[in-house]
């Protein structure tokens, strides 16, 4: 009474049953650069005051474990990607293969990077693997530190698989480097640099092992070869902060960043922010306040930062220079030097209004480009005193990641951990009234959050391991300090 | 070969000379022999063909010599008897020579409404060729032997018996239609008619005139109250939404509750075509829409798996047997043409207040303006300000900041602001039916038209639809029955439903002052001008708010769009050929496609997702097909004693669906919304496909009459799961006893049944759930995206179970003035298939396909009929039901609990030992005496827990009651429907108190404004307290320091920041779904013979029917507590989340018989 043909029926006309490795590789680069970007947005960036939306639980400081957990989510769907990749691609002696296993590599360390920075130790060497055939569901939290070890080797491995490799055929997939394999090298390399500055207060001799290591081998050294995901009016290809316009929870520019650029005069102010309405006045919007008069009285963030076409910064050349700077101001993993510090700091500033003027932008395909302020207004903001370092060593560090802070807009999850590791910018205490407005103080009493906490759904799916973790951070708190950030 | 007797001697009780008493009203002969055998002592003897096991006997003789009774009760029937010592001897009458004699007999048969019944059966009792039919009047002719017994019998009525006497004219015959159940034939599963005494379990028969006389153009909203245990449920999408079809409760986690639906033995599909509960979406109606009640012979409605057991997998849920009819009358032309009107209203309002005007209340701002013009008058509104925690309304001049040019207007309460866009909705239908019936043949054509416009404006639908049915029998053993039928939907311009910005919530959530002919003119015209402000430009919709999800809904109903058509053909095609007499075979193929297309535009300016333009398109096809092979028969057996009967068949069964969705974003030129003009296009298509084969045998035994059993076998091979467990196979058993055959007087209880049954019953799952496979990512230019699906598949999937154990009771009393039927029953699905469990993240899979899960589904149903008063020309008629369903969900497959749907503060969830689903979420924070906290603002404080219990869906309980009474051809009809019990979330309760719209809203507003007042004549302290406020928690509620929120130390809270506070409360944002509702009061009208005699109709029939005239009782404060159940999707079960006020409908028909 069988058909013959039962697996046939059920097996569907669009059914695929069999990829080739690039091809998944290729799916989890955009998930990277557009799908994840969101929760770093409205979390990350929240935070750090680059934006702020009202009547949200991140932005009141309260408890969204529940709620909002696209990025857990996101990073470990993700993983089953990265680990049938790499489990397809282990010693393979084929060059493209081996290009394939380099880049996902480069995927897993930066998206897993961004996962313990936003929660501290997370499942990782026992997420995605089977046993006898079954998939792992109860996985233990493995420290920040065997996470951070493991991630720099990986990179260390893909450099060495682009080892004299230089193009690799991702189908028209790759938008950061249109698969250039010499320039993802150099983004492995800066990878490194930047992970290893993040251990820099807590595993000093680690950070400057690897940033010595690294600084002689090829880094992002130009705009050009800065990683930046492009974005494009594609359904499903958008700018992530565009879906903000669309969800009916449109995101203002944060008040501090508004006053720190109106402050300095700063020409990224006009591209950063939107006037308000039926002004040339810039407000930036009160992080945290609980409810205003008119929502119209504020800047949303500006349409360079949200509409479709707006690229996604990774990693810019101007975060290298800031890294840099940072290198040769602490003297970790080379000779302290203040005067190359400050080198690279205007190399920094340089870079970023370079790059917030959108003129390297190629106007014929994205005519809506057009810059807000040009050659000349960076020429004048680079004669300014804050365009160079001065004061004590602390006055100039706070220089360099104030500035770091600014160019690290629309990278949240980056302004984020940069913010907390070294304190800068200061995000104040919300107290309960100020100027007028009432504040949410939220679970923390109004103190920024040092971290995300883990998703409840955790203590339902793998409670024995989420229990640990929770012990493990004073109960699941938002003030729990993740390895690194210990300053 | 002589019989033994019915009871064995008893010895001690011969009184061979004894007189008889007795006393019986439609008994079978064979238990008054039985009686008169206890009586007397005698045995009786007989050949087992003499003696008609239906033979009803009515007499009553008070100590009677044994020949007198005899005489009386067997000559009639032509039977003779001798007494030969202890026993009596029955035989047939040898050919007495009077019997030749003929006389004429003519006459009518009528019903018991004085009805002529055409086709109705005459026979003479023992020479079957000189019986005849009725004609189309009822009259008949034949001649009869004098002595001799005529028979007139009727399908669905008792049978009469007459003795011929001598020629007779004008005879009227009254056949009273079947109350004692004895010949009631009703249709099971697939299509086999049974003796309904013969069945073990519940099976609810609804005729086609109680559902027609309700007016609804679905046939399933005519069953509403009508079946213990049927829960319909309506979205508030206007007159052609989708409907909820649930029997005795979900049982089913993850996969279908719906009833079946079977339609002339041919599984009918009645999905959806999309419920659009989410923002913006449109609810396209169901399959179910496209039966054209009018078509519809009967309803049965199989309740449960027991019932259902020969379906096989998809009856689980119970089923709706719907049989269509094959003629109007039996021989000749007949000829119907039905017209109606419809007019439909909207009548469940929100309860709003209107003393406040537009305000926001943001930063402590309740009753204020939003400033003041150069020209000294205040300004309301601009922004985003869109409450209604303004001032007073006292007919002041304000500027309205939100229109172009910020005109001035009055500031007074627009009452009717949120119901002026209603209108009263018209629907007109026709209906033509014809059929042609001979000895041979009927056939049977309808048509069908409706063209209903909805009660917003420029909202429409219409459905054409034709049916053709012709049965042959082209010998005498061989037959043909087939069918086609077509129905044409389409529908403009739905209503959004959900919470989008076009939903009515928006609207009633708008400012207690807007003008509704601000509104109305939904578009700023061309001036050319900058207004300074990019919401006024030319083209910009009129709104009060720039807030994304506010929508003005005038410019959903007319600058946007969206239509949606489908077309539909179902065909069957039936070869019947009688093997033996008593030995059936058929073949039937059937098809069931259905075609569709939906569409959706939003122009530029729309809101929420929308601003830039957009076109959502989606066309497909879904296609079921059957073939199916059945053998049956049935057999006498031991002198008919004993009846044997038997069906065997196998079936195949195929359902496949396609899908193209479209999404094209930004239009090139604006104002113009086609595909074509998109910027940005996306396609994705959609494939499934499913088949399942089947072999089923059942087998039926019958003894005397009284003793039933049935056994049912059937095996499936299903597709969707793999080659190991492909095969399931599953039984059942059921069995009934009449047990009122044994009872002597059967004046109290004339008819008892009792019944029970055990079935199990299994199910395959969706197609393609057992393959692991990739996902091939959208990509705009040729790129290779795929990813691994986020759904681990599991090959050795088992299939689900289900096992039900029914019992149950058929009591008729006093000859049938009251009437009975309970039921219980206890149901158990286990095994079930999650295809979506949810496991952790970090595995890289979100979901596991598993094996898992159990519910319990158990309750009481009872209808009972009561037939008061019955007279020639009077008779009152009651009817109720009740239905008391509880579930249990056992197990979770280890989790405790599986979130079904809701959001932040509610949600529903199912949690092992609970009922399916419960509402969780967050209650008030209470001190360990059980006391409300509130804060330091006297503001409810929020429990820790945000999964506290707060309530559960179901009802406790639920009936119905109707009333009829007839008076000649008038007849008054009233159904009332209770439910009660239950809780419902309730989104938009919450949100009008905080916009400050609510008449609970005002609660404290004027004692604050008048404290806010006082505090800013004083300078602002900042340690004032205020003198007035809310107060609802004020004496009954505790501060965090444990101190009484009362007397000195009550505090008044701000209304806005209370409200506020109180949304975010989940125990407060629930409500009791109770509701009692005056269902339907339908007036009939059937014209006088007398009248209709001059006309060229057989008859006119008029009737006046209103449908959900009234809620009497509800607790719900804004709406019609019946939407809990408004999709057919378990998670949104319970939750209300905007919605347009429930409408009520009065409909006007007549009908014309020729």
């Amino acid at each position: 009474c069988t058909d013959k043909d039962f697996d046939d029926v059920n097996r569907g006309l669009n059914q695929l049953d069999e990829t080739k490795p690039v091809y998944l590789l290729n799916a989890t680069l955009k998930k990277t650069y557009v799908s994840d970007a969101g929760f770093g947005n409205t979390v990350c960036g929240e935070w750090i005051h680059h934006v702020s939306r009202l009547n949200t639980l991140q932005y009141e400081y309260e408890d969204f474990s529940a709620s909002s957990t696209g990025l857990w989510d996101g990073v470990y769907l993700m993983n089953s990607d990265f680990g049938d990749v790499l489990r397809r691609t282990e010693n393979t002696e084929d060059a493209n293969e081996q290009s394939v296993r380099a880049l996902t590599l480069i995927g897993k360390a930066l998206a897993f990077s961004r996962l313990t920075d936003v929660y501290g130790d997370v499942p990782y060497f026992t997420a995605s693997t089977f046993v006898d055939g079954e998939v792992v569901e109860k996985t233990p939290y493995d420290s920040q530190e065997a996470i951070y070890k493991d991630l720099l080797a990986k990179l260390e491995e893909a450099v060495s698989l682009l080892e004299g490799k230089a193009v690799l055929d991702m189908t028209g997939a790759d938008r950061v480097y249109q698969g250039d394999l010499m320039k993802w090298k150099r983004f492995a390399n800066s990878l490194r640099f930047r992970l290893a500055m993040r251990l820099s207060n807590v595993a000093p001799d680690l950070a400057a092992d690897v940033i010595s290591d690294v600084q002689g081998l090829d880094l992002i050294d130009s705009e050009e070869n800065s990683a930046i995901w492009e974005n494009s009016t594609d359904i499903g290809y958008e700018n992530p902060m565009y879906g903000d316009l669309q969800s009916g929870n449109r995101a203002y520019t944060g008040g501090q960043l508004v006053n720190f650029l109106k402050d300095n005069e700063d020409p990224r102010l006009a591209v950063m922010a939107m006037t308000v309405r039926d002004t040339d006045e810039f407000n930036g919007f009160p992080n945290g306040a609980e409810s205003v008069n008119d929502l119209d009285d504020y800047s949303y963030i500006g349409e360079q930062t949200y509409e479709k076409w707006v690229p996604t910064p990774v990693f810019l050349y101007s975060e290298m220079c800031f890294l840099k700077a940072e290198a040769y101001l602490r003297g970790i993993g080379m000779a302290k030097d203040e005067t190359m510090a400050n080198e690279w700091y205007r190399k920094g500033v340089e870079s970023s209004l370079n790059y917030w003027s959108y003129q390297w932008i190629d106007r014929g395909r994205v005519p809506e480009a057009q810059p807000k302020y040009g050659e000349a207004e960076i020429e004048a903001f680079m004669a300014k005193d804050i365009a160079t370092l001065s004061g004590t060593t602390e006055e100039k560090y706070r220089q360099i990641m104030e500035q770091k802070w600014v160019s690290l807009f629309c990278n949240h999850f980056e302004a984020y951990a940069e913010g907390r590791r070294s304190g800068y910018p200061e995000i104040k205490q919300r107290q309960a009234v100020e100027d007028g407005l009432n504040y949410n103080l939220g679970e923390t009493n109004g103190v920024m959050p040092r971290r995300v906490k883990y998703p409840v759904k955790q203590g339902t799916f793998n409670p024995e391991y989420y229990q640990q973790a929770i012990d493990k951070t004073d109960g699941n708190s938002f003030l729990y300090r993740v390895w690194w950030d210990n300053k | 070969f002589l019989a033994t007797g019915l009871s064995p001697n008893l010895a001690n009780a011969k009184e061979k000379d004894g007189l008889v008493t007795i006393s019986a009203k439609a008994k079978t002969l064979k238990s008054v022999l039985e009686s008169i055998e206890k009586q007397t002592g005698y045995e009786f003897f007989h050949n087992s063909t003499v003696i008609n096991t239906k033979t009803v006997v009515s007499l009553d003789l008070k100590n009677a010599p044994l020949e007198q009774v005899l005489d009386t009760i067997l000559t009639p029937r032509n039977l003779s008897y001798k007494i030969k010592g202890d026993r009596i001897v029955i035989t047939p009458k040898s050919k007495a020579p009077q019997q030749d004699k003929k006389v004429k007999i003519s006459g009518k048969v009528l019903d018991s409404d004085g009805e002529e019944i055409p086709g109705a059966n005459i026979r003479v009792r023992g020479n079957a060729d000189l019986g005849t039919i009725t004609d189309f009047e009822g009259n008949f002719t034949l001649m009869a032997p004098m002595g001799s017994v005529l028979e007139f019998s009727y399908v669905g009525f008792s049978n009469e018996e007459m003795q011929v006497d001598g020629p007779m004219s004008d005879l009227k015959v009254s056949l009273t239609e079947d109350v004692t159940e004895l010949g009631e034939v009703v249709v099971t599963a697939l299509g086999i008619k049974r003796e309904k005494k013969a069945l073990g379990y519940a099976v609810t028969e609804v005729k086609s005139s109680e559902i027609t006389n309700t007016g609804e153009t679905n046939v399933v909203n005519g069953l509403q109250g009508k079946v213990a245990g049927l829960s319909i449920g309506n979205t508030s999408a206007g007159s052609n939404g989708s409907q909820s079809v649930v029997l005795r409760g979900n049982s089913s986690i993850a996969g279908n509750n719906q009833a079946l639906i079977v339609v002339d033995g041919v599984i009918y599909d009645s999905g959806d075509f999309g419920q659009g509960n989410s923002a913006e979406g449109f609810d396209r109606g169901s399959g179910i829409s496209d039966i054209n009640p009018e078509d519809i012979e009967s309803v049965t409605v199989l309740k449960g798996a027991n019932a259902a057991a020969l379906y096989g997998a998809k009856a689980a849920t119970g089923v709706l047997v719907i049989t269509t009819k094959k003629r109007l009358r039996d021989k000749g032309i007949g000829l119907s043409y039905k017209g109606g009107v419809t007019l439909n209203d909207a009548y469940v309002f929100p309860d709003l207040q209107n003393v406040y005007g537009q305000g926001k209340a943001g930063s402590s701002k309740v009753g204020f303006y939003d400033g003041v013009a150069e020209d000294g008058i205040p300004v309301i509104g601009g922004g985003t300000k869109d409450e209604s925690w303004g001032p007073k309304m006292e007919g002041q001049d304000v500027h309205v900041a939100w229109l172009r040019g910020n005109p001035i207007r009055k500031y007074s309460p627009q009452e009717d602001n949120y119901k002026d866009i209603f209108r009263t909705g018209v629907r007109v239908d026709h209906n033509v039916s014809m059929s042609y019936g001979s000895d041979k043949a009927t056939y049977y054509l309808s048509f069908l038209n409706q063209e209903s416009s909805e009660y917003v404006p420029n909202s429409e639908w219409s459905k054409t639809g034709v049916s053709l049915r012709v049965t042959q029998d082209v010998t005498d053993r061989f037959s043909i029955d087939g069918k086609l039928n077509f129905v044409e939907q389409s529908a403009r311009n739905r209503m959004s439903t959900g919470y989008g910005p076009s939903a009515y919530t928006q609207l009633a959530k708008g400012p207690r002052s807007f003008y509704d002919s601000d509104l109305r003119n939904y578009k700023y015209g061309p001036s050319g001008k900058d207004w300074g402000n990019k919401y006024f430009a030319d083209g910009e919709q009129v709104i009060w708010s720039t807030t994304s999800y506010i929508g003005n809904p005038y410019w959903a109903l007319y600058q946007n769009s969206n239509s949606d058509k489908r077309r539909r053909l179902v065909g069957s095609f039936k070869l019947n050929y009688k093997i033996f007499e008593s030995l059936n075979a058929s073949l039937r193929h059937s098809f069931d496609q259905t075609d569709f297309e939906n569409h959706a535009a939003f122009s530029e300016g729309s809101r929420w997702g929308a601003q830039e333009g957009r076109y959502e398109f989606k066309e497909g096809y879904r296609k079921t097909s059957t073939t199916d092979l059945l053998i049956s028969g049935q057999k006498d057996l031991l002198g008919g004693d004993f009846t044997i009967g038997g069906t065997a068949g196998a079936s195949q069964y195929r359902r496949s669906s396609h899908t193209s969705s479209f999404v094209g974003r930004g239009f090139k030129m604006s104002d113009l919304n086609t595909i074509n003009n998109t910027k940005e296009q996306a396609t994705t298509y959609g494939d499934s496909d499913e088949v399942v084969n089947s072999i089923f045998a059942s087998l039926q035994l019958s003894y005397q009459n009284i003793y039933f059993l049935e056994a049912t076998g059937r095996s499936d091979w299903s597709s969707t799961l793999s080659e190991e467990n492909r095969r399931f196979d599953y039984p059942s058993v059921t069995g009934s006893i009449v047990f009122s055959e044994f009872i002597e007087d059967q004046s109290i209880l004339s008819f008892g049944k009792f019944r029970a049954s055990w079935a199990e019953v299994g199910n395959g799952t969706q197609a393609g759930v057992i393959n692991q496979s990739y996902n091939l990512i959208q990509s705009p230019n040729g790129e290779i995206l795929v990813t691994n699906d986020d759904v681990l598949a599991f090959e050795g999937l088992l299939p689900e179970r289900m096992t039900s154990l029914e019992i149950g009771a058929d009591l008729r009393f006093f000859n049938g003035l009251a009437t009975l039927d309970a039921t219980y029953y206890n149901a158990v699905t286990k095994n079930q298939i999650l295809p979506r469990k949810q496991i952790s993240t970090v595995s890289g899979y979100r979901y596991r396909v598993v094996n898992g899960g159990e519910v319990r589904n158990r309750g009481i149903e009872l209808m009972l009929g009561l037939n008061p008063i019955t007279t020639d020309n009077f008779s009152w008629r009651i009817n109720a039901a009740y239905n008391k369903a509880k579930s249990e969900v056992l197990d979770l497959d280890g989790q405790d609990s599986f979130v079904l749907g809701g959001g932040k503060y509610a949600h529903t969830a199912l949690v092992e030992g609970e009922p399916f689903p419960i509402i969780r979420g967050v209650s008030f924070k209470r001190d360990d005496d059980g006391n409300v906290m509130v804060d330091s603002k006297g503001i409810p404080m929020r429990s820790d827990d945000p999964n506290v219990h707060l309530g559960k869906v179901e009802p406790d309980w639920t009936g119905s009651l109707t009333n009829t009474v007839s008076y000649k051809g008038l007849t008054l009809s009233a159904q009332i429907d209770v439910s009660m019990g239950g809780n419902i979330i309730s989104n938009t309760n919450v949100s009008y108190d905080e916009q400050g719209n609510s008449v609970a809203s005002l609660n404290g507003r004027q004692e604050w404004i008048e404290s806010e007042e006082a505090r800013r004549a004083a300078g602002s302290p900042s340690d004032w307290v205020p003198t007035g406020g809310v107060d609802l928690w004020v004496g009954n509620s505790v501060f965090e320091d444990g101190t009484a929120n009362s007397g000195d130390n009550a505090y008044y809270a701000n209304p806005y920041k209370f409200w506020d506070g109180m949304r975010k409360i989940g125990e407060h944002v629930i409500e009791d779904a109770s509701y009692v509702k005056f269902r339907q009061l339908s007036l009939t009208y059937r014209l006088p013979k007398r009248l209709v005699e001059k006309t060229p109709f057989q008859s006119i029939d008029f009737s006046v029917v209103g449908r959900n005239l009234w809620i009497l009782y509800r607790e719900t404060e804004h709406y019609d507590p019946e939407l809990y159940r408004s999709t057919t999707a378990t998670n949104t079960y319970g939750i209300e989340k905007g919605y347009w006020p429930a409408s009520r409908s009065f409909n006007f028909n007549v009908k014309v018989r020729l």
